[in-house]
């Protein structure tokens, strides 16, 4: 009971040398929370999107899928399956209805004549069948009846200030990869589609079921699927499984709940992964967090030895008082969580309604803070706090009881380094590097990247644990400037920044781990730039790329056609794709004709090499490596339909082209098994002195081809930089909050060390320093330990990023960039936030009285 | 000032409340070493005021440090109420502090977050222990804080802060109360009101307490005057007055 009093008192007591603590565990929890319940709330939007659409179907028949399809360009809309099945799919007693559905994309565009929503949501066309019970409901006109005819979503008709009557114009990419198709239409009805609607920015248009297979998938005879409705007596199972009698070969009949869950798994996974990186990024937060805890209490039992001391003397064990202090530790764990979580929340509404405010947000669906979450959120706070002030608070709890009576002991402090630490920053030292060179050694493995994380981990955990020893050469070399530049005050500053090497390394340390990162990324992003620009100028033969506008688009076909021959144009070489499974194991193809890529695409052949003489493939000397095949040999392929095929091996080809798959397969084998016809790339030779000429024909052949773009080698280059600069972009803006509360640190130690030198403070005042010196003597201290902090942060990510580089040589970071000017506007970065950081402290201790802060005992 | 006890000779007094036999403490080895006590004998008398002075230096606190178990010997023995200090471990060291022993220092006896009363029963609270509510209130009525039982110890002058820590230490009831120089940051009318507290806790409750002390006119509250000189007993003077003990520490002063 006493020591729990004592505990809480000694909150209230010390709340403000503990508020810039419980800031720091504010923020990383606010981290840690706010993933929590944005995945969460992302999780039920997207759940709750589909629940409540058609949610009295039962039952889905469909064309049979190998495998399903996640990764890559949607491959078109499939086989589909004959649209009078639904007379026989209508016999059983089970069935009581059935609904032929067409599905595929309809684009609705705007008064510019541009679709909307542009390239990013998707675009959906499907059948309006208008059925109670559907869960999509009409809320403005009536359903489509006629072929000029359409219903849209609530959602886009708002947005677009569509109201029934109407007119507007839809396009309608062929499936086969046709000519696009433009028509106007009237709309007749808005409608709703589940409980709460869809995702913004989707556009959802919906046709009469005729007009739909015929516009959709472009034949009149063929669905996508039936959507079965059946006798609510009876199971999905049993609804399903009553018109496997009637379906042909090649068709399925599956439970509405696996059809469901095949849906909404993949957004899942993907929703999982986001939450693994995000919770990543709060977990270092959280991190440099710890050594910000670690400081404060060790200087806050630092600075009550005799009030600890006195307990031990009336009769409290070691072990009493400990849990005073780490009481106190709960205390601010405990608060710094709930004001997290609650930050965290409102982190997580913020993220949705930037979401939303961008055209990507998803429906409106209630906050989700699960127990779980909650729990996990005041766990990693409270367990953060206990473990970063255990050390010092067990070093600083061990007062003998006489100290209560002695004024010396309180000052004597704990040697600077045990035998023990620097035992363990050697030894983690050594184990990092042997971990980092390990990782080099192995690049390739798949062990290699984790041995190189692991490396960098413990190499920053050495620097921790050993910056207190190696630091002070560093710490005079870094001040030795500022006292002839600043005089007195600088000479201070460097002093005060040496005066507690383990506090100031602990400090900066914080710093180190933040810049440290952001400089790896940095120069892996450097390296992964000029790797591309220098693969492009080598391997890209061709003058000009058409590729396609985003990850789900498709050069559309004709647009070969209209290229090859043109005037200027000398070659062309277009590479489609498909998925399938080879051997077993699901894969991405190119297809191509061999010699036309070696010339455009550096496509180089280094077995068989006679190019393809029927339906073959060839596959990447990776691949021919590992699976130990030689040309000649037949490999299994299944194909998306369910096609399976023996195809003879006629090449294998190096890696270091521009044709990343590593299966490339015959145009013959392509067309003959592939319903699709999907267009990657189209690689373009202009005639010499003819590239001007050559770009405005494949620009006249992209006039009517929406969704694609053409590009030179500069311009290749450009969108590589452009899109490497937004991924370290976004992960240096994750990383930010490691540096704020790194800053929170350093601000936090002057304040800190400030109140502790009061007297000092004081006594400097009288003899004449100016308020203005003072801030300065502070503000240098803060810089020192900044420049500190980020010296080694900036080796140990150059290091950590050559070794990531040499692991990843083989998948095209070949060269090593260091990038000088980012590193030089980290370094500045540095100052500013030790600049940024002192001001607070300075501020505070040049208000001091000076007679008050004499007299202090 | 000191004719309330009576004259009692040492061999035949009351039994020793505590003890220490030939105790040496030293500091620091070679060249530094250092002999803060240098063979010490020395009887405390139960239920008596006990006073041990000496000059800066002269090991007196580092002999109350021993006799307390906050402190080691380098060698001899210390018992307290039957109980042999030497080679006690640091868990039994803290249970004997707890249970047995009370405290009042030259300053910072308090924890500040804590209210007077608060600190008054902080040791029979760490313990777990329920203190005695009538003997409590006696000792609050004896030391006249029971309208600053609520204060905490920033919102008390010196002397009642020293007097909230004489209570601590009486109310716990120990076997022996320990005084470092509890005057030595008070003004006179306060330091005189610490020490009749001190004296009538003796002599009214029996009460046996150690109080270390360089101030002739405190140690002249004493019933038994133990006079230190460079870790050596130099001297004992009973029933003292402060002009008696001045003349002996003059002549302790000068070379034997």
């Amino acid at each position: 009971m006493i020591l729990l009093r004592l505990a809480l008192r000694g909150l209230a007591a010390h709340r403000l040398r503990l508020a810039l603590t419980a800031v720091a565990v504010v923020l990383g929890v606010a981290f840690t929370s706010g993933t929590l319940i944005l995945t969460d709330t992302m999780e039920r939007s997207f759940t709750r999107m589909f629940e409540g659409v058609d949610a009295d179907v039962d039952a889905v028949v469909r064309a049979e899928q190998a495998f399903s399809q996640q990764a890559g360009p949607s491959l078109g809309a499939g086989p589909g399956l004959p649209a009078d099945l639904a007379e026989e799919l209508a016999e059983p007693e089970e069935v009581e209805g059935v609904y032929p559905v067409a599905e595929g994309t309809a684009a609705l565009l705007g008064p510019d004549g541009e679709e909307v929503g542009g390239q990013g949501p998707p675009q959906i066309g499907t059948t309006w069948h208008g059925r109670p019970g559907s869960g999509v409901a009409l809320t403005a006109g009536r359903g489509p009846a006629a072929g000029d005819e359409f219903a849209l979503d609530e959602g886009t008709a708002a947005d677009q200030g569509l109201e029934p009557g109407d007119r507007a114009v839809l396009r309608f990419p062929d499936p086969g990869g046709g000519q696009v198709d433009e028509r106007e239409m009237e709309l007749t009805g808005v409608f709703r589609a589940g409980e709460v609607g869809m995702a913004a920015g989707a556009t959802v248009a919906a046709f009469e079921p005729e007009t739909a297979r015929r516009l959709l998938l472009g034949d009149p005879d063929r669905v996508t699927e039936f959507h079965l409705v059946g006798d609510d007596a009876k199971s999905q199972w049993q609804i399903a499984d009553s018109v496997a009698p009637v379906l042909p070969l090649g068709a399925e009949s599956l439970p509405m709940d696996i059809v469901r869950d095949e849906e909404t798994g993949p957004l899942l996974e993907v929703l999982g992964f986001f939450e693994v990186f995000l919770l990543t990024f709060a977990g270092i937060a959280l991190f440099t967090a710890s050594f910000l805890i670690a400081n404060t209490f060790a200087v806050l039992v630092a600075r009550r030895v005799r009030e600890l001391a006195l307990l031990r003397a009336v009769g409290a064990s070691q072990a009493q008082v400990r849990a005073v202090v780490m009481g106190e530790a709960v205390g601010v764990g405990l608060v710094g969580s709930a004001l997290g979580l609650a930050a965290g929340a409102a982190l997580a509404r913020g993220v949705l309604a930037a979401m939303g405010a961008a055209g990507v947000g998803l429906p409106e669906v209630p906050l989700r803070l699960t127990g779980t979450s909650a729990a996990v959120a005041v766990a990693v706070g409270v367990g953060v706090t206990l473990a970063a002030a255990y050390v010092p608070v067990r070093r600083g709890t061990r007062v003998p009881p006489v100290a209560a009576m002695r004024d010396d002991i309180g000052a004597t402090t704990a040697p600077v380094t045990g035998a023990g630490r620097l035992a363990a920053g050697a030894a983690a030292a050594v184990a990092g590097a042997a971990s980092t060179a390990g990782g080099v050694l192995l690049a390739g493995g798949d062990a290699a990247p984790w041995l190189v994380g692991a490396g960098a981990a413990l190499v920053l955990l050495a620097l921790a644990a050993l910056a207190p020893v190696l630091g002070r050469p560093v710490l005079r070399a870094v001040g030795a400037p500022l006292p002839r530049l600043w005089g007195l005050p600088g000479r201070l500053g460097r002093d005060n920044a040496l005066r507690s090497p383990r506090r100031t390394a602990a400090t900066a340390m914080a710093l180190t781990v933040g810049l440290g990162l952001v400089a790896a990324i940095a120069a892996l992003s450097a390296s992964a730039e000029e790797s591309v620009d220098r693969r492009i100028d080598e391997a890209m033969g061709a003058d000009l790329a058409v590729v396609a506008e985003g990850f789900d688009r498709s050069v559309p076909p004709q647009v070969v056609e209209e290229v090859d021959g043109a005037p200027g144009v000398a070659a062309v070489a277009a590479v489609r794709v498909g998925q399938l499974e080879v051997a077993g194991a699901p894969a991405m193809a190119s297809s191509g004709d061999p010699e036309r890529l070696a010339r455009a695409a550096s496509l180089d052949v280094v077995e068989g090499g006679g190019g393809f003489s029927e339906a073959g493939m060839m596959v990447s000397q990776d691949v021919a490596d590992e699976r130990g095949w030689r040309v000649g040999r037949d490999v299994p392929v299944v194909f998306p339909d369910g096609t399976e095929a023996e195809l003879p091996l006629e090449g294998v080809y190096a890696t270091g082209s521009l044709v990343s798959a590593d299966h490339l397969l015959s145009p013959e084998a392509y067309t003959e098994y592939f319903d699709d016809d999907l267009v990657a790339a189209v690689y373009v030779s202009a005639e010499p002195g003819a590239a001007d000429r050559a770009r405005a024909a494949v620009d006249t052949a992209l006039e009517g081809a929406p969704g694609a773009e053409v590009l030179d080698r500069g311009e290749m280059k450009e969108r590589n930089r452009e899109s490497l600069a937004r991924l370290t972009g976004t992960i240096s803006a994750m990383l930010v909050l490691s540096v704020v509360i790194a800053g929170l640190g350093i601000a936090n130690t002057l304040a800190l060390s400030a109140s502790e030198r009061v007297r000092e403070i004081g006594l400097l005042r009288a003899v004449g320093l100016s308020r203005v010196g003072l801030r300065k003597m502070i503000r240098l201290e803060a810089v020192v330990i900044a420049v500190f902090g980020a010296l080694p942060g900036l080796g140990v990510g150059l290091l950590f990023a050559w070794a990531l580089h040499k692991v990843l040589e083989d998948e095209g970071i070949v060269v090593f960039a260091v990038p000088v000017g980012t590193l030089a506007a980290l370094l500045g970065a540095s100052v500013v936030i030790g600049v940024l950081a002192s001001l607070w402290p300075a501020w505070r201790a040049s208000r001091l009285d000076v007679l008050k802060a004499i007299a202090t005992e | 000032m000191t004719q309330t006890a009576a004259t009692t000779e040492e061999s035949t007094g009351p039994p020793a409340a505590a003890a220490v036999e030939d105790v040496r403490k030293i500091y620091g080895r070679g060249d530094s070493r250092v002999a803060a006590l240098d063979g010490v004998s020395l009887a405390v008398p139960q239920g008596r005021l006990t006073a041990v002075m000496g000059p800066s230096g002269s090991g007196k606190s580092t002999l109350m440090h021993c006799m307390a178990g906050l402190d080691t010997v380098t060698s001899g023995r210390v018992v307290l109420g039957g109980t042999d200090l030497t080679g006690l471990g640091e868990r039994a060291l803290t249970r004997l502090r707890r249970d047995r022993v009370g405290f009042v220092f030259q300053a910072f006896n308090l924890v500040p977050t804590l209210t007077a009363l608060e600190n008054i029963t902080l040791p029979s609270d760490i313990a777990g222990r329920r203190p005695d509510r009538d003997w409590l209130d006696r000792v609050i009525d004896a030391v006249g804080l029971r309208d600053r039982l609520g204060h905490r110890p920033s919102e008390l002058s010196g002397g009642q802060q020293q007097r909230v820590a004489c209570a601590r230490a009486l109310a716990a009831r120990p076997d022996i109360v320990f005084a470092d120089e509890p005057t030595g940051n008070l003004d006179t009318a306060s330091g005189r009101e610490v020490l009749g507290l001190l004296r009538d806790a003796a002599h009214l409750h029996g009460q046996t307490t150690v109080m270390v002390t360089h101030d002739p006119a405190a140690a002249s509250y004493a019933d038994l005057v133990v006079f230190l000189a460079d870790g050596r007993v130099a001297g004992r003077l009973a029933d003292p007055d402060a002009d008696t003990i001045l003349e002996r520490m003059k002549s302790a002063g000068s070379p034997a």
